[in-house]
């Protein structure tokens, strides 16, 4: 047998293997060979299909029904019923939370419909350890056609009007980065690639080289053509050993192909990849630090100019782009500036991948043409608010980022329309909050991320974010007064204005941005001492309703800290100075007499 | 030349140089903290860290700092705008925020960066409060103090020990909040490669980094009845002290500050001076052996004891060169417990002996067990600095005293001596008396000019008695490190080296009088020459200018040591060395 | 890793391309059944009944000659029982449908017929009319 009937991918993905899809593959693998079907089927675990919340994911082909939620034990039925009779397992189908409806082909699914996959298009359709699945589509044309016929200007040329910007969170025209590299003048020239993905929750660069690895190298050595670069780089997180091997296979395999190395496809191009693990600080993914970093040197950040387009790695001119960033320039070159333009919107061309968590329905990695309706993603693709809850915002950029309200959730995303909502690109963090989160807890949250990863050189990053963060705590136990929260903007300003670097320059939005546009909230906390959302505990008390209250003495007997004051047939009553507001009294109430207030 | 606006007013400057450079062209204060430029000494520290020289850029959303903005064509700045001051003064407070409050009883006390800059921003509140960094201070060693809770991150004695002095003790550690200057696995000084030059304390802003003070132990000796309690002055002390009273760069104050220390309470005051010509005699006579009698050579002088711990730390394989005589006020100490002792008919064990250096290293290095016979040679070590506290402790008008000589049997000293303080000043003393000695007579030249200067490694070949003495000299320890390097390398065929730790020697000392950095920009060497050339100057005045012809040191040798190098000499006046290397730790193995 | 060595080192775009045109049929299924409606389909009954007459062995004889013949349009899928209720003697049933067409149905299909099948109607447009139901 020599011809493959079925292929089967399993999503070998982060989020896929935590969830189990290694057994997967091991059951499938056993009922395949009992039903003596082994032979005809080829299996092969690939990268992320982006819904992460479903996994782990399944996909039979050619039938191309897409399986979620998989447990070892499934496989067998799928293997007996779907596999050998041709009758596929439904109960395994996805079922959209707000309809009930079950869809066998990922293409129907709501959350699949309305995304376009550009820096995804290889995600979960190559096999990311084998070079040839990626030669087999589309794999090195771009490289091959510009080192035959294109100069190194014409490269940059497409790309400067291909209008792609970086997808790392600042936006910077790409071709214009590579354009001041080329221009540069030395002997020696590096291009490197960002893949310190640090945004807590973000995935989408992980997700890219583990799915794809072969789209960043080819991207890579184009751009090193482009700038007349012979070495590259991949900074990469040691958090991500799955990224790092497959990445490190791929090199290996595209050296043994000749596609790196000397003399690529008999031209007088030259170049190599090395992988340099960094040990997870979040300000390394500012590109200065970056280069600190890999040079051995403490991960701070150098003041710009010269930006590392002229005065980089070992001080040499160095291109720095990001994954999603590189994945999007082999497509350019083979279908052309003009094709990348016609996605997405003006000034912001192309797709921008997401990642979507939060209070939503369907949680995962999405790819969506830049202009985009927030309202789209969250309601379209994301399925809606979980639990049918009220949106209140959704945060972007990550910790860097601010916080989008009610009012302009029908606002396009782009680069520009999001800082003009008080709130940025940054690499692609979306959460959804809803009615429960406590805005200034949320505030508290993000800031306490810069705190703890401030690199500390500067003092408005190093000290002024501690006293923002500490001033937000004081509210946050009922402590503020009303002048902190004049103190809170005037010093969030100030230290975008001063800090030295991206890190410090953006810490403050989710605070400044929570402060525009939830002003009542943190009010409530200051004035009225309350936390309208309940998530700050200490403005939460938990209060008996007598008229509803049975006098049981369940929730007397659950507390914790013996702080219900009560006995049989006598209405309870909470000692507020004791509780500790677990909780466990409201939870415990068969009347729902006890209630936090 | 490009044009530039600055506050207004139009004015053309150089490409290339920063906002803070066109505004000092132009007069323009711009407030600093961390920038710290001393071209002369190659030190460039330019982190840009403490955002506090923020300026307003036409066309910029958000502030620039001066310090590592450059100019460029039609760039319109303003340094004094609402928004910038209010910028500056936000960066102070929060720095003050996060800042012990002992400023009253701080080291630094009215010298201070941090403290003049709040008191000219006029912080009369600081708005932000919260947690403050936590550290133990390092008491460690005998020469410093580290207090990392006074640390504001400006990285200045980082840059000064790995750039210019090369020996890495310092480099940032932890993030955000933690984050602070640090040793190597937060190892105590004591415990690290520190060669104590104190060059780190002499730029720290704040009282980070601080000598270890001395003063009241010394009041306590003097005021004990019991004690002879007397005390010696190195040779760089006297050109820079007058700097502690207004007195300009490079005045001489040697007769003030010889009547000062009698003021204040000292039983005898002598003179290091007099130790620097023993020295020589000492040094004079190895090198002539080691010259004569096949090595090793080269001889490298040992009167810094900075140096001393940089080559044992760094260049164990080379620790058979340097001579062993020890350094002069080690010698005076020992020769004071003895031969003084007796002729003043006292206890040894109640002479205390004070050494006023302008070096923290003599700290460390008066503990050293090798300079001690049962007791310490030299039992306290204060700085210039320190001297100059007492001199205001005491009440006294210093600029008003009257001048006073040195006490007798240890107080005479050659020219010789005197230049012991500058770079190049050691070995002319030495080649001054071995000159002589190798010619079998007294020579007319006594100036040999070719060992002066200020260049960090400089060579010379000195022609005597037929022979072609080559010597070199080193001035910082990456210089020193630089010239060691050569000699390890076998590519050095020197007779003799001087090399002293510190940016121009003893005049440059850790110890010495703080300089006002901001206005003197690239230009501290300036003040270091003008404290050489007094020392040159007071050598150029003495009657006697070689060591040898010192009358008191004669007669030491006559009466109590006999011949330079003998048995007696060796037991009180030289000393050994230890092979220390790099981090003698246990470091986790790595597979 | 289930790559092969390469032989030697790639060294023009000619060579690169080659290369390409061999590991075509690594992702040639997945590249199809991405867009289902361009691709033609044939649809062989594996009912237990259809299994038991032989389905499974004309089912990958198919396959074989659909990659013999280069057709790289085409998917063969295994589906449920297509018998009319009660009456399994037309198996192996096997259907193939194009774009945009009615589909065409075969009884009794065996591997020869099978052979025939791919040869005729997906190679040449030629409905095997003998098998057809």
């Amino acid at each position: 047998m020599s011809n493959y009937r079925l292929q089967i991918l399993i999503c070998g993905g982060t989020g896929c293997v935590s969830s189990g899809c290694l057994e997967v593959e091991d059951a499938l693998v056993e009922s395949l060979r009992k039903h003596g079907l082994y032979e005809e089927t080829k299996v092969i675990k690939v990268g992320c299909f982006g819904f992460c919340e479903q996994g782990p994911i399944v996909k039979v082909y050619p039938d191309n029904t897409f399986y979620v939620r998989v447990e070892a034990k499934d496989c067998e039925e799928i293997v007996a019923e779907h596999l050998l009779k041709g009758r596929p397992v439904k109960r395994l189908f996805f079922k959209e939370p707000s309809t009930g409806e079950r869809y066998s082909h990922h293409r129907d699914m709501p959350f699949y419909e309305t995304q376009v996959r550009v820096a995804l298009k290889l995600c979960g359709i190559v096999d990311p350890e084998n070079i040839e699945d990626y030669l087999a589509v589309d794999g090195y044309d771009a490289l091959a056609k510009a080192l035959t016929e294109m100069t190194q200007m014409d490269v940059i040329d497409v790309i400067k009007a291909s209008g792609l910007r970086g997808r790392g969170g600042g936006g910077f025209p790409t071709g214009r980065k590579w354009e001041t590299a080329y221009n540069a003048e030395s002997n020696k020239k590096y291009v490197i690639c960002n893949a310190d993905e640090g945004d807590p929750g973000a995935f989408m660069d992980r997700s890219i080289m583990e799915g794809d690895p072969h789209s960043v190298i080819e991207a890579m050595a184009l751009a090193a053509y482009a700038i007349g670069a012979d070495e590259g780089v991949v900074y990469i997180r040691a958090e991500y050993p799955l990224a790092v091997n497959r990445l490190k296979i791929a090199i290996e395999q595209a050296k043994a192909y000749g596609l790196l190395g000397k003399n690529i496809l008999g031209t007088d191009f030259n170049f190599d990849i090395q992988v340099n693990l960094g040990a997870g600080a979040f300000v390394c993914g500012e590109e200065t630090a970056l280069i600190n970093s890999v040079q051995g040197e403490r991960g701070e950040p150098n003041f710009k100019p010269p930006f590392p387009a002229q005065v980089g790695l070992w001080k040499e001119p160095t291109v720095i782009n990001n994954v999603e960033t590189y994945v999007n320039i082999p497509q350019i070159i083979n279908n052309g500036a003009d094709w990348f333009q016609s996605l997405g919107a003006p000034g912001n061309p192309g797709t921008k991948v997401f990642a979507l968590a939060g209070k939503i329905n369907n949680v995962g990695l999405v790819e969506v043409p830049m202009g985009i309706k927030i309202s789209d993603i969250i309601y379209k693709i994301g399925g809606g608010i979980r639990g049918g809850k009220k949106f209140k915002a959704l945060q972007t950029g990550g910790p860097s980022g601010g916080c989008i309200s009610q009012e302009n959730i029908d606002v396009e995303v782009t680069f520009d329309n999001l800082e003009k909502v008080g709130s940025m690109m940054g690499s692609g963090g979306m959460i959804v909050m809803d009615e429960d989160d406590c805005m200034v807890d949320i505030a508290k949250f993000y800031l306490d991320f810069t705190v703890e990863e401030s690199c500390g050189k500067c003092t408005p990053c190093r000290i002024g974010n501690k006293r923002l963060y500490e001033t937000l705590e004081n509210i946050s136990k009922g402590k503020g007064k009303i002048e902190d929260l004049e103190e809170l903007r005037d010093l969030g300003v100030i230290i975008k204005d001063c800090s030295l670097c991206g890190l410090g320059q953006t810490a403050p939005n989710p605070v400044l941005s929570t402060l525009n546009f939830f002003m009542d909230e943190y009010r409530a906390h200051v004035v009225d001492k309350k936390c309208p959302a309940g998530a700050c505990k200490d403005l939460l008390e938990y209060v008996v309703i007598p008229e509803k209250c049975i006098a049981c003495t369940l929730c007397k007997r659950v507390c914790p800290v013996d702080c219900i004051i009560g006995e049989p047939k006598v209405i309870h009553v909470i000692d507020q100075a004791r509780c500790i507001k677990c909780g466990a009294c409201e939870a415990k109430c068969p009347k729902d007499a006890i209630v936090k207030q | 030349m490009i044009s530039i606006t600055l506050n207004d007013k139009p004015m053309s400057v150089e490409e290339g140089i920063t906002v803070l450079d066109a505004a000092k062209q132009a007069g323009v204060y711009i407030p600093t903290l961390c920038h710290m430029n001393l071209h002369s000494l190659n030190m460039h520290n330019n982190p840009g860290s403490c955002r506090v020289c923020m300026v307003e850029l036409e066309g910029r959303r958000t502030l620039a700092p001066a310090c590592t903005t450059k100019v460029f064509d039609g760039m319109k700045v303003r340094t004094n705008t609402p928004k910038a001051i209010k910028s500056r003064r936000t960066m102070v407070e929060l720095l003050l925020s996060n800042h012990p409050t002992d400023c009253l009883i701080c080291d630094r006390n009215n010298n201070c960066e941090l403290q003049s800059m709040a008191s000219s921003l006029g912080i009369r509140k600081i708005r932000y409060s919260g947690e403050r960094m936590r550290f133990d201070s390092d008491t460690s060693s005998h020469a410093m103090i580290r207090d990392p809770e006074k640390c504001i991150l400006c990285r200045r004695c980082e840059t000064v020990c790995n750039e210019v002095q090369t020996v890495n003790v310092y480099s940032a550690k932890g993030r955000g909040f933690d984050a602070v200057l640090s040793t190597a696995f937060d190892m105590p000084l004591y415990d690290t490669t520190c060669t104590f030059c104190g060059q780190c304390a002499s730029v720290c802003p704040t009282g980070a980094l601080v000598q270890r003070s001395y003063i009241t132990e010394v009041w306590d000796e003097i005021a004990d009845p019991d004690k002879l309690v007397i005390v010696q002055t190195a040779p760089a002390v006297r050109v820079a002290l007058g700097e502690e009273f207004g007195m300009d760069y490079g005045s001489r104050v040697t007769g003030k500050m010889v009547a000062a220390l009698r003021h204040i309470g000292f039983d005898k005051v002598y003179d290091t001076d007099f130790a620097a010509d023993l020295t020589i005699m000492e040094e004079a006579n190895e090198l002539i052996k080691r010259i004569q009698g096949g090595g090793p050579l080269p001889m490298l002088t040992s009167c810094c004891p900075a140096w001393v711990r940089f080559i044992e730390h760094q260049f164990p394989s080379l620790i058979d060169i340097p001579s062993s005589c020890a350094s002069p006020h080690e010698m005076f100490g020992a020769i004071a417990k003895t031969y003084l002792a007796e002729k003043l008919g006292v206890d040894p064990k109640k002479v205390v002996v004070v050494s006023i250096m302008p070096c923290l290293a003599k700290k460390h290095e008066a503990n050293r067990a090798e300079l001690a016979t049962e007791f310490p040679h030299v039992d306290y070590v204060l700085t210039t600095r320190e001297l100059a506290s007492m001199i205001r402790e005491a009440g006294l008008s210093f600029g008003e005293l009257e001048e006073a000589d040195f006490d007798k049997v240890m107080g005479e000293s050659t020219g010789a001596g005197v230049i012991f303080g500058t770079t190049g000043g050691v070995i002319e003393a030495a080649v001054r008396t071995a000159a002589c000695k190798l010619e079998g007579k007294e020579i007319d030249k006594i100036d040999f000019t070719e060992l002066r200067g200020m260049d960090g490694v400089r060579e010379a070949t000195v022609h005597v008695a037929g022979m072609d003495l080559r010597i070199g000299i080193a001035h910082g320890l990456g210089n020193a490190r630089t010239l060691l390097q050569k000699i390890k390398d076998g590519k050095a065929d020197y007779h003799a080296i001087e090399i002293m730790a510190c940016p121009g020697g003893c005049v440059g000392g850790g110890g010495q009088p703080l300089l006002q950095t901001y206005s003197l920009e690239g230009d501290k060497m300036a003040v270091i020459e003008k404290r050489a050339k007094a020392l040159y100057a007071e050598d150029a005045d003495k009657q006697r200018r070689r060591s040898h012809e010192n009358k008191e040191i004669q007669q030491l040798y006559a009466e109590f040591l006999g011949e330079p190098g003998s048995h007696k000499a060796h037991d009180l006046l030289h000393t050994t060395y230890t092979k220390r290397g790099v981090y003698n730790i246990n470091l986790p193995s790595s597979k | 890793m289930s790559m092969t060595v390469p032989a030697k080192k790639i060294t023009s775009r000619q060579e690169l391309a080659e290369l390409k045109k061999a590991f075509k049929g690594h992702t040639l299924m997945r590249m199809v059944s991405e867009e289902p409606e361009k691709r033609r389909e044939i649809s062989v009954s594996m009912g237990t009944c259809g299994i038991e007459a032989g389905a499974r062995d004309t089912m990958l004889a198919m396959l074989d000659e659909v990659v013999a013949q280069e057709l790289d349009d085409v998917s063969i899928m295994a589906v449920d029982c297509m018998s009319p209720a009660d009456d399994c003697s037309a198996e192996p049933i096997v259907k193939v449908e194009f774009p945009g067409e009615k589909s065409v149905r075969y009884k009794n299909v065996d591997v020869a017929t099978g052979i025939e099948i791919v040869q005729q109607h997906l190679a040449k447009g030629n409905i095997v009319e003998r098998a057809k139901i």
